[in-house]
Protein backbone atom coordinates (compact mmCIF):
# COMPACT_ATOMS: atom_id res chain seq x y z
CA UNK A 1 0.00 0.00 0.00
CA UNK A 2 1.95 3.00 -1.16
CA UNK A 3 -0.13 5.46 -2.72
CA UNK A 4 -2.28 7.69 -1.90
CA UNK A 5 -5.97 7.87 -3.17
CA UNK A 6 -6.64 11.36 -3.10
CA UNK A 7 -6.11 13.88 0.14
CA UNK A 8 -5.46 11.27 2.51
CA UNK A 9 -9.12 10.09 3.82
CA UNK A 10 -10.29 6.45 2.78
CA UNK A 11 -12.12 6.12 -0.39
CA UNK A 12 -12.08 7.17 -4.04
CA UNK A 13 -14.38 10.47 -3.83
CA UNK A 14 -14.11 13.76 -2.35
CA UNK A 15 -12.14 13.43 0.75
CA UNK A 16 -13.57 15.16 3.70
CA UNK A 17 -16.88 15.75 1.52
CA UNK A 18 -20.23 15.51 3.77
CA UNK A 19 -20.38 11.38 2.72
CA UNK A 20 -16.93 10.93 3.18
CA UNK A 21 -16.05 7.93 5.95
CA UNK A 22 -14.13 9.18 9.50
CA UNK A 23 -10.53 9.93 8.59
CA UNK A 24 -8.69 6.55 10.74
CA UNK A 25 -5.51 6.24 8.67
CA UNK A 26 -3.57 8.03 10.88
CA UNK A 27 -4.81 6.37 14.40
CA UNK A 28 -1.53 5.18 16.11
CA UNK A 29 -2.19 0.82 16.12
CA UNK A 30 -0.57 0.65 19.11
CA UNK A 31 -2.17 3.20 21.45
CA UNK A 32 -5.79 1.83 20.01
CA UNK A 33 -4.69 -1.30 22.41
CA UNK A 34 -4.88 0.67 25.43
CA UNK A 35 -8.21 2.17 25.45
CA UNK A 36 -10.50 0.88 27.61
CA UNK A 37 -12.45 -0.99 24.53
CA UNK A 38 -12.02 -4.59 24.89
CA UNK A 39 -13.29 -6.22 21.93
CA UNK A 40 -11.18 -2.62 19.84
CA UNK A 41 -7.93 -3.65 22.04
CA UNK A 42 -8.41 -7.35 20.93
CA UNK A 43 -8.80 -6.70 17.51
CA UNK A 44 -6.16 -4.32 17.16
CA UNK A 45 -3.71 -6.48 18.28
CA UNK A 46 -4.47 -9.16 15.73
CA UNK A 47 -3.56 -6.74 12.88
CA UNK A 48 -0.73 -5.05 14.60
CA UNK A 49 1.54 -7.39 12.55
CA UNK A 50 -0.30 -7.44 9.17
CA UNK A 51 0.98 -4.31 7.59
CA UNK A 52 4.43 -6.19 7.39
CA UNK A 53 2.83 -9.36 6.35
CA UNK A 54 3.71 -10.31 2.68
CA UNK A 55 0.30 -10.20 0.42
CA UNK A 56 0.68 -13.60 0.04
CA UNK A 57 -0.13 -14.43 3.60
CA UNK A 58 -3.47 -12.07 3.55
CA UNK A 59 -5.97 -15.24 2.45
CA UNK A 60 -9.41 -13.91 1.64
CA UNK A 61 -11.11 -16.92 -0.28
CA UNK A 62 -14.21 -16.78 1.97
CA UNK A 63 -15.98 -20.03 1.74
CA UNK A 64 -13.69 -21.78 4.33
CA UNK A 65 -11.36 -20.78 7.43
CA UNK B 1 10.38 -4.38 -3.12
CA UNK B 2 11.49 -8.17 -3.42
CA UNK B 3 11.29 -10.70 -6.37
CA UNK B 4 10.53 -13.73 -6.80
CA UNK B 5 10.68 -16.33 -9.73
CA UNK B 6 8.74 -15.51 -12.92
CA UNK B 7 8.58 -11.60 -12.46
CA UNK B 8 6.54 -12.05 -9.54
CA UNK B 9 6.89 -9.34 -7.06
CA UNK B 10 6.37 -10.19 -3.51
CA UNK B 11 5.64 -7.67 -1.77
CA UNK B 12 5.31 -5.90 2.09
CA UNK B 13 2.68 -3.61 3.03
CA UNK B 14 4.82 -0.30 3.59
CA UNK B 15 4.44 0.42 7.73
CA UNK B 16 2.29 3.85 8.38
CA UNK B 17 1.67 6.69 7.72
CA UNK B 18 -0.58 4.18 5.70
CA UNK B 19 -2.26 5.28 2.57
CA UNK B 20 -4.77 2.82 0.79
CA UNK B 21 -3.61 1.58 -2.85
CA UNK B 22 -6.70 1.67 -4.87
CA UNK B 23 -5.50 -0.29 -8.27
CA UNK B 24 -2.96 -2.79 -9.51
CA UNK B 25 -1.96 -0.74 -13.02
CA UNK B 26 1.40 -1.60 -14.11
CA UNK B 27 2.10 -4.03 -10.94
CA UNK B 28 3.42 -7.27 -10.83
CA UNK B 29 0.89 -10.15 -10.17
CA UNK B 30 0.88 -11.42 -6.47
CA UNK B 31 1.74 -15.04 -6.24
CA UNK B 32 -1.20 -17.64 -5.30
CA UNK B 33 -1.24 -18.21 -1.24
CA UNK B 34 -4.06 -20.00 -1.09
CA UNK B 35 -4.74 -23.17 -2.86
CA UNK B 36 -8.17 -24.33 -2.90
CA UNK B 37 -8.49 -28.23 -3.85
CA UNK B 38 -11.34 -29.99 -4.20
CA UNK B 39 -10.88 -33.63 -2.90
CA UNK B 40 -14.46 -34.35 -3.65
CA UNK B 41 -16.66 -33.04 -6.08
CA UNK B 42 -20.36 -34.02 -4.06
CA UNK B 43 -22.15 -33.83 -1.22
CA UNK B 44 -23.85 -35.72 1.35
CA UNK B 45 -26.04 -32.88 1.65
CA UNK B 46 -28.68 -30.82 -0.79
CA UNK B 47 -28.48 -26.96 0.77
CA UNK B 48 -31.45 -25.61 -1.75
CA UNK B 49 -29.41 -22.13 -1.28
CA UNK B 50 -26.01 -24.05 -2.70
CA UNK B 51 -23.84 -21.53 -4.95
CA UNK B 52 -22.30 -24.99 -6.56
CA UNK B 53 -25.05 -27.44 -7.28
CA UNK B 54 -28.45 -25.09 -7.26
CA UNK B 55 -27.14 -22.16 -9.08
CA UNK B 56 -26.29 -22.08 -12.92
CA UNK B 57 -23.35 -23.91 -13.44
CA UNK B 58 -23.49 -27.19 -14.08
CA UNK B 59 -19.70 -28.67 -15.10
CA UNK B 60 -19.59 -30.82 -11.57
CA UNK B 61 -21.71 -33.23 -13.31
CA UNK B 62 -19.23 -34.09 -15.68
CA UNK B 63 -16.07 -34.15 -13.61
CA UNK B 64 -15.54 -37.10 -11.12
CA UNK B 65 -17.19 -37.22 -7.87
CA UNK B 66 -13.83 -37.85 -6.18
CA UNK B 67 -10.21 -36.90 -6.80
CA UNK B 68 -8.13 -39.86 -7.52
CA UNK B 69 -4.55 -39.84 -6.02
CA UNK B 70 -3.14 -39.40 -9.15
CA UNK B 71 -4.83 -35.36 -9.02
CA UNK B 72 -4.18 -34.75 -5.72
CA UNK B 73 -0.34 -35.99 -6.18
CA UNK B 74 0.41 -33.43 -8.75
CA UNK B 75 -1.54 -30.98 -7.28
CA UNK B 76 0.75 -31.28 -4.25
CA UNK B 77 3.18 -30.77 -6.68
CA UNK B 78 2.29 -27.81 -8.23
CA UNK B 79 1.99 -26.01 -4.88
CA UNK B 80 5.62 -26.66 -3.69
CA UNK B 81 6.65 -26.01 -7.15
CA UNK B 82 4.85 -22.31 -6.84
CA UNK B 83 5.99 -22.02 -3.12
CA UNK B 84 9.66 -22.81 -4.19
CA UNK B 85 9.29 -20.38 -7.50
CA UNK B 86 8.43 -17.40 -5.23
CA UNK B 87 10.13 -18.29 -1.82
CA UNK B 88 6.65 -18.62 -0.33
CA UNK B 89 7.01 -18.94 3.65
CA UNK B 90 3.50 -19.34 4.44
CA UNK B 91 0.80 -20.97 2.09
CA UNK B 92 -2.87 -21.93 3.20
CA UNK B 93 -3.90 -25.53 2.02
CA UNK B 94 -7.75 -25.71 1.78
CA UNK B 95 -9.33 -28.75 1.84
CA UNK B 96 -12.69 -28.87 -0.14
CA UNK B 97 -15.95 -29.34 -1.89
CA UNK B 98 -18.46 -30.52 -2.18
CA UNK B 99 -18.18 -32.30 1.26
CA UNK B 100 -14.43 -33.09 1.96
CA UNK B 101 -14.74 -35.91 4.45
CA UNK B 102 -16.62 -38.02 1.40
CA UNK B 103 -13.02 -38.48 -0.24
CA UNK B 104 -11.83 -40.28 3.84
CA UNK B 105 -9.83 -38.94 6.10
CA UNK B 106 -6.84 -41.31 5.26
CA UNK B 107 -6.57 -39.13 1.70
CA UNK B 108 -6.78 -36.09 3.14
CA UNK B 109 -4.13 -36.64 4.99
CA UNK B 110 -1.90 -38.01 2.65
CA UNK B 111 -2.66 -35.08 0.55
CA UNK B 112 -1.39 -32.36 3.67
CA UNK B 113 1.53 -34.56 4.36
CA UNK B 114 2.69 -34.86 0.59
CA UNK B 115 2.50 -30.54 0.67
CA UNK B 116 3.51 -30.19 3.63
CA UNK B 117 6.98 -32.78 2.65
CA UNK B 118 7.61 -31.16 -0.76
CA UNK B 119 7.30 -27.34 0.16
CA UNK B 120 10.56 -25.69 0.76
CA UNK B 121 11.61 -26.17 4.30
CA UNK B 122 11.21 -22.56 5.45
CA UNK B 123 7.56 -22.92 4.34
CA UNK B 124 4.40 -23.73 6.47
CA UNK B 125 1.69 -24.75 5.21
CA UNK B 126 -1.50 -24.02 6.75
CA UNK B 127 -4.29 -26.69 6.17
CA UNK B 128 -7.99 -26.35 6.97
CA UNK B 129 -10.91 -28.67 6.07
CA UNK B 130 -14.20 -26.89 5.54
CA UNK B 131 -16.94 -29.30 6.61
CA UNK B 132 -20.81 -29.35 6.83
CA UNK B 133 -20.06 -31.06 9.80
CA UNK B 134 -22.20 -34.36 9.89
CA UNK B 135 -19.47 -36.94 9.05
CA UNK B 136 -17.35 -35.61 12.14
CA UNK B 137 -16.72 -38.45 14.75
CA UNK B 138 -14.36 -38.46 17.55
CA UNK B 139 -11.85 -40.74 15.32
CA UNK B 140 -12.41 -38.49 12.79
CA UNK B 141 -11.69 -35.36 13.65
CA UNK B 142 -8.87 -36.90 15.86
CA UNK B 143 -7.08 -38.33 12.84
CA UNK B 144 -7.37 -34.80 10.91
CA UNK B 145 -5.67 -32.84 14.09
CA UNK B 146 -2.83 -35.70 14.26
CA UNK B 147 -1.97 -34.41 10.56
CA UNK B 148 -2.10 -30.80 11.40
CA UNK B 149 -5.74 -30.29 9.80
CA UNK B 150 -7.87 -27.82 11.13
CA UNK B 151 -11.98 -27.98 10.96
CA UNK B 152 -13.96 -25.42 9.70
CA UNK B 153 -17.37 -25.91 9.35
CA UNK B 154 -20.61 -24.49 7.74
CA UNK B 155 -23.78 -24.13 9.38
CA UNK B 156 -27.16 -21.29 9.41
CA UNK B 157 -27.19 -20.76 13.39
CA UNK B 158 -27.00 -22.51 16.50
CA UNK B 159 -30.52 -23.75 16.07
CA UNK B 160 -32.29 -26.72 14.78
CA UNK B 161 -34.27 -23.32 13.27
CA UNK B 162 -31.87 -22.32 11.26
CA UNK B 163 -30.74 -24.88 9.43
CA UNK B 164 -34.12 -26.03 7.93
CA UNK B 165 -32.68 -25.03 4.42
CA UNK B 166 -29.73 -27.59 4.98
CA UNK B 167 -31.02 -31.10 4.41
CA UNK B 168 -29.74 -34.21 2.87
CA UNK B 169 -30.67 -35.46 -0.37
CA UNK B 170 -34.13 -37.30 0.57
CA UNK B 171 -35.15 -33.85 2.92
CA UNK B 172 -33.82 -34.85 6.26
CA UNK B 173 -33.10 -32.54 7.90
CA UNK B 174 -29.06 -32.02 8.85
CA UNK B 175 -29.13 -30.62 12.02
CA UNK B 176 -28.94 -33.80 14.69
CA UNK B 177 -25.37 -35.10 12.58
CA UNK B 178 -24.11 -31.28 12.34
CA UNK B 179 -24.87 -30.97 15.67
CA UNK B 180 -23.25 -33.75 17.16
CA UNK B 181 -20.29 -33.16 14.82
CA UNK B 182 -19.81 -28.69 15.97
CA UNK B 183 -20.22 -30.30 20.13
CA UNK B 184 -17.44 -33.16 19.03
CA UNK B 185 -15.10 -30.52 17.71
CA UNK B 186 -15.86 -27.77 20.48
CA UNK B 187 -16.18 -29.96 23.43
CA UNK B 188 -13.09 -32.72 22.32
CA UNK B 189 -10.68 -30.78 19.85
CA UNK B 190 -10.96 -27.21 20.41
CA UNK B 191 -7.34 -26.97 19.48
CA UNK B 192 -8.26 -28.23 15.69
CA UNK B 193 -11.69 -25.85 15.24
CA UNK B 194 -11.02 -23.29 12.70
CA UNK B 195 -14.50 -21.50 13.06
CA UNK B 196 -17.92 -21.73 11.63
CA UNK B 197 -19.30 -19.97 8.38
CA UNK B 198 -22.41 -19.06 8.32
CA UNK B 199 -25.28 -17.64 5.55
CA UNK B 200 -27.17 -14.56 6.28
CA UNK B 201 -30.50 -15.11 6.66
CA UNK B 202 -32.13 -11.63 6.90
CA UNK B 203 -35.55 -13.52 8.25
CA UNK B 204 -33.69 -14.51 11.02
CA UNK B 205 -33.29 -12.96 14.40
CA UNK B 206 -29.65 -11.57 14.28
CA UNK B 207 -29.32 -11.51 17.94
CA UNK B 208 -30.69 -14.99 18.47
CA UNK B 209 -28.45 -16.03 15.43
CA UNK B 210 -25.19 -15.01 16.77
CA UNK B 211 -25.50 -16.11 20.03
CA UNK B 212 -26.98 -19.90 19.62
CA UNK B 213 -23.24 -19.91 17.22
CA UNK B 214 -21.71 -18.84 20.26
CA UNK B 215 -22.99 -21.71 21.90
CA UNK B 216 -20.79 -23.67 19.59
CA UNK B 217 -17.96 -21.98 20.98
CA UNK B 218 -16.01 -21.19 17.52
CA UNK B 219 -13.01 -19.14 17.63
CA UNK B 220 -13.71 -17.10 14.96
CA UNK B 221 -17.45 -16.60 12.52
CA UNK B 222 -17.65 -15.29 9.32
CA UNK B 223 -21.26 -14.67 8.09
CA UNK B 224 -21.89 -14.24 4.74
CA UNK B 225 -24.15 -12.42 2.35
CA UNK B 226 -25.43 -15.58 0.11
CA UNK B 227 -24.31 -15.06 -2.86
CA UNK B 228 -26.31 -13.96 -5.98
CA UNK B 229 -26.26 -10.73 -8.42
CA UNK B 230 -27.98 -8.54 -10.31
CA UNK B 231 -29.68 -11.17 -12.72
CA UNK B 232 -30.07 -13.49 -10.09
CA UNK B 233 -30.79 -11.86 -7.26
CA UNK B 234 -30.22 -12.44 -3.70
CA UNK B 235 -33.41 -13.20 -1.54
CA UNK B 236 -35.31 -10.02 -0.32
CA UNK B 237 -33.86 -7.95 -2.96
CA UNK B 238 -34.31 -6.42 -5.95
CA UNK B 239 -32.83 -7.63 -9.43
CA UNK B 240 -33.49 -7.64 -13.24
CA UNK B 241 -35.38 -4.90 -14.83
CA UNK B 242 -34.10 -2.24 -12.81
CA UNK B 243 -30.77 -0.97 -13.78
CA UNK B 244 -27.62 -1.73 -11.28
CA UNK B 245 -27.64 1.25 -8.11
CA UNK B 246 -24.49 2.41 -7.26
CA UNK B 247 -24.16 4.03 -4.04
CA UNK B 248 -26.57 6.32 -2.10
CA UNK B 249 -29.46 4.61 -3.68
CA UNK B 250 -31.71 4.90 -0.51
CA UNK B 251 -33.08 1.06 -1.08
CA UNK B 252 -34.34 -1.08 1.51
CA UNK B 253 -30.91 -2.94 3.73
CA UNK B 254 -32.32 -6.28 4.85
CA UNK B 255 -28.87 -7.60 4.98
CA UNK B 256 -27.01 -4.50 6.23
CA UNK B 257 -29.60 -3.93 8.94
CA UNK B 258 -29.31 -7.44 10.31
CA UNK B 259 -25.50 -7.39 9.90
CA UNK B 260 -25.43 -4.17 12.01
CA UNK B 261 -27.85 -5.66 14.57
CA UNK B 262 -24.92 -8.23 15.23
CA UNK B 263 -22.44 -6.19 15.17
CA UNK B 264 -23.71 -4.10 17.93
CA UNK B 265 -24.37 -7.36 20.13
CA UNK B 266 -20.70 -8.05 19.54
CA UNK B 267 -19.02 -4.61 19.43
CA UNK B 268 -19.29 -3.45 22.97
CA UNK B 269 -19.18 -7.05 24.62
CA UNK B 270 -16.86 -7.11 27.58
CA UNK B 271 -13.86 -9.24 25.83
CA UNK B 272 -14.49 -10.47 22.34
CA UNK B 273 -16.68 -13.52 22.43
CA UNK B 274 -15.37 -14.70 19.23
CA UNK B 275 -13.41 -13.36 16.32
CA UNK B 276 -15.63 -11.70 13.31
CA UNK B 277 -13.89 -11.86 10.04
CA UNK B 278 -16.46 -10.05 8.78
CA UNK B 279 -16.25 -7.45 10.92
CA UNK B 280 -13.20 -7.32 11.48
CA UNK B 281 -11.43 -7.01 8.23
CA UNK B 282 -13.76 -3.74 7.84
CA UNK B 283 -11.82 -2.75 11.15
CA UNK B 284 -8.86 -3.42 8.82
CA UNK B 285 -9.61 -1.59 6.15
CA UNK B 286 -11.17 1.10 7.95
CA UNK B 287 -7.66 1.90 9.89
CA UNK B 288 -6.16 1.91 5.99
CA UNK B 289 -4.67 -1.79 6.97
CA UNK B 290 -4.93 -4.66 4.02
CA UNK B 291 -7.87 -7.24 4.58
CA UNK B 292 -7.87 -10.81 4.15
CA UNK B 293 -11.45 -11.22 2.83
CA UNK B 294 -13.00 -11.74 -0.61
CA UNK B 295 -16.01 -9.33 0.98
CA UNK B 296 -14.66 -5.96 1.04
CA UNK B 297 -11.48 -3.68 -0.09
CA UNK B 298 -9.38 -3.61 -2.98
CA UNK B 299 -6.73 -6.58 -2.15
CA UNK B 300 -5.76 -9.06 -4.89
CA UNK B 301 -7.51 -12.29 -4.14
CA UNK B 302 -4.68 -15.29 -3.89
CA UNK B 303 -6.83 -17.77 -3.67
CA UNK B 304 -7.02 -20.54 -6.84
CA UNK B 305 -8.99 -23.68 -7.18
CA UNK B 306 -8.13 -27.00 -8.30
CA UNK B 307 -11.39 -29.09 -9.05
CA UNK B 308 -11.87 -33.05 -8.80
CA UNK B 309 -10.29 -33.60 -12.14
CA UNK B 310 -7.07 -31.40 -11.83
CA UNK B 311 -8.85 -28.35 -13.24
CA UNK B 312 -7.08 -25.32 -12.33
CA UNK B 313 -10.17 -23.05 -11.56
CA UNK B 314 -11.11 -19.33 -10.18
CA UNK B 315 -12.48 -19.14 -6.98
CA UNK B 316 -15.53 -20.96 -7.35
CA UNK B 317 -17.84 -18.34 -6.56
CA UNK B 318 -18.08 -17.15 -9.68
CA UNK B 319 -19.84 -20.18 -10.28
CA UNK B 320 -23.06 -18.48 -8.93
CA UNK B 321 -22.67 -16.29 -12.18
CA UNK B 322 -22.95 -18.38 -15.13
CA UNK B 323 -21.90 -21.92 -16.37
CA UNK B 324 -18.31 -22.53 -16.52
CA UNK B 325 -17.52 -18.95 -15.58
CA UNK B 326 -14.98 -20.21 -13.12
CA UNK B 327 -13.00 -22.25 -15.92
CA UNK B 328 -9.55 -21.64 -17.04
CA UNK B 329 -8.51 -24.09 -19.47
CA UNK B 330 -5.80 -24.61 -17.36
CA UNK B 331 -5.14 -28.33 -15.36
CA UNK B 332 -2.16 -29.44 -13.16
CA UNK B 333 -0.92 -31.95 -15.48
CA UNK B 334 0.07 -29.78 -18.45
CA UNK B 335 0.34 -25.67 -16.20
CA UNK B 336 1.80 -24.56 -13.42
CA UNK B 337 0.58 -21.93 -10.77
CA UNK B 338 2.14 -19.00 -13.06
CA UNK B 339 0.16 -20.34 -15.30
CA UNK B 340 -3.00 -19.23 -13.90
CA UNK B 341 -1.79 -15.89 -12.99
CA UNK B 342 -1.64 -14.95 -16.22
CA UNK B 343 -5.00 -15.75 -16.92
CA UNK B 344 -7.66 -12.41 -17.34
CA UNK B 345 -10.16 -13.59 -14.74
CA UNK B 346 -7.54 -14.24 -12.11
CA UNK B 347 -6.05 -10.71 -13.38
CA UNK B 348 -9.22 -8.97 -12.65
CA UNK B 349 -9.14 -10.12 -8.95
CA UNK B 350 -5.98 -8.42 -8.62
CA UNK B 351 -6.55 -5.15 -10.24
CA UNK B 352 -8.29 -3.37 -7.12
CA UNK B 353 -10.17 -0.63 -8.43
CA UNK B 354 -9.66 -0.64 -11.75
CA UNK B 355 -11.76 -3.52 -12.34
CA UNK B 356 -14.79 -1.48 -10.61
CA UNK B 357 -17.67 0.10 -12.20
CA UNK B 358 -17.56 3.99 -12.25
CA UNK B 359 -19.92 4.71 -9.39
CA UNK B 360 -17.65 2.61 -7.34
CA UNK B 361 -14.41 4.19 -7.99
CA UNK B 362 -16.47 7.66 -7.26
CA UNK B 363 -18.03 6.47 -3.93
CA UNK B 364 -16.06 7.62 -0.86
CA UNK B 365 -16.67 4.17 0.61
CA UNK B 366 -13.91 2.74 -2.54
CA UNK B 367 -11.42 1.69 -0.14
CA UNK B 368 -13.03 -0.03 2.74
CA UNK B 369 -16.00 -1.82 0.26
CA UNK B 370 -13.84 -1.93 -2.60
CA UNK B 371 -17.28 -3.25 -4.91
CA UNK B 372 -17.90 -6.07 -1.88
CA UNK B 373 -17.37 -9.39 -3.23
CA UNK B 374 -16.82 -10.01 -7.04
CA UNK B 375 -19.27 -12.43 -7.93
CA UNK B 376 -22.36 -10.05 -6.49
CA UNK B 377 -21.80 -7.20 -9.46
CA UNK B 378 -22.16 -9.76 -12.09
CA UNK B 379 -25.24 -8.77 -14.79
CA UNK B 380 -25.86 -11.03 -17.81
CA UNK B 381 -25.41 -8.09 -20.23
CA UNK B 382 -22.76 -6.53 -19.10
CA UNK B 383 -20.22 -9.03 -17.01
CA UNK B 384 -18.45 -7.67 -13.38
CA UNK B 385 -18.31 -4.11 -13.91
CA UNK B 386 -21.34 -2.76 -11.58
CA UNK B 387 -21.48 -2.25 -8.53
CA UNK B 388 -22.54 -5.20 -6.30
CA UNK B 389 -26.46 -6.29 -6.00
CA UNK B 390 -25.68 -5.62 -1.80
CA UNK B 391 -24.35 -1.88 -2.62
CA UNK B 392 -26.88 -0.43 -0.20
CA UNK B 393 -26.27 -3.10 2.16
CA UNK B 394 -22.71 -2.66 2.13
CA UNK B 395 -22.87 1.01 2.54
CA UNK B 396 -25.06 0.55 5.59
CA UNK B 397 -22.72 -1.58 7.03
CA UNK B 398 -19.67 0.01 6.21
CA UNK B 399 -21.02 3.59 7.87
CA UNK B 400 -22.30 1.83 10.98
CA UNK B 401 -18.71 0.18 11.56
CA UNK B 402 -17.35 3.73 10.99
CA UNK B 403 -18.72 5.78 13.13
CA UNK B 404 -18.62 3.03 15.74
CA UNK B 405 -14.96 2.78 15.61
CA UNK B 406 -14.60 6.50 15.22
CA UNK B 407 -16.78 7.13 18.78
CA UNK B 408 -14.67 4.37 20.44
CA UNK B 409 -11.13 6.28 18.96
CA UNK B 410 -12.42 9.75 19.74
CA UNK B 411 -9.43 10.38 22.20
CA UNK B 412 -6.93 7.98 20.73
CA UNK B 413 -3.44 9.77 20.04
CA UNK B 414 -2.52 10.89 16.26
Amino acid sequence: MSESTGNGGPGGGSSGGPDALPDLLELDLEALRTLDHPVLSEVVADLCGRAEQPREMLWGFNSAF
Amino acid sequence: MQHGGAGVSRQATPRSPRRVDTGAAGRLPVPFGQFIVKVHGRCNLACRYCYLYEGPDHTWRARPAAAAPAVLERTADRIAEHAAAHGLRDVALVLHGGEPLLAGVDRLAALADRVRDLVPADCTVHTTVQTNATLLTDARIAALALHGIRIGISLDGGLASHNTRRTDHAGRPSWPAASRGARLLADRHPDAYAGILTVVDPRTDPVEMYESLLALCPPALDLLLPHGNWTNPPPGLPGTGTAPAGPGSGRPTPYGDWLITVFDRWWPAAHRETRVRLFEECIALLLGLPAATESLGLDPVNAIVVETDGSIEQVDSLKSAYDTAAATGLDVFRHTFDDALGHPGVAARQAGADALAAACRACPLLTVCGGGHYAHRYRADNGFTNPSVYCADLERLVRHIADRLSDATAGAHR
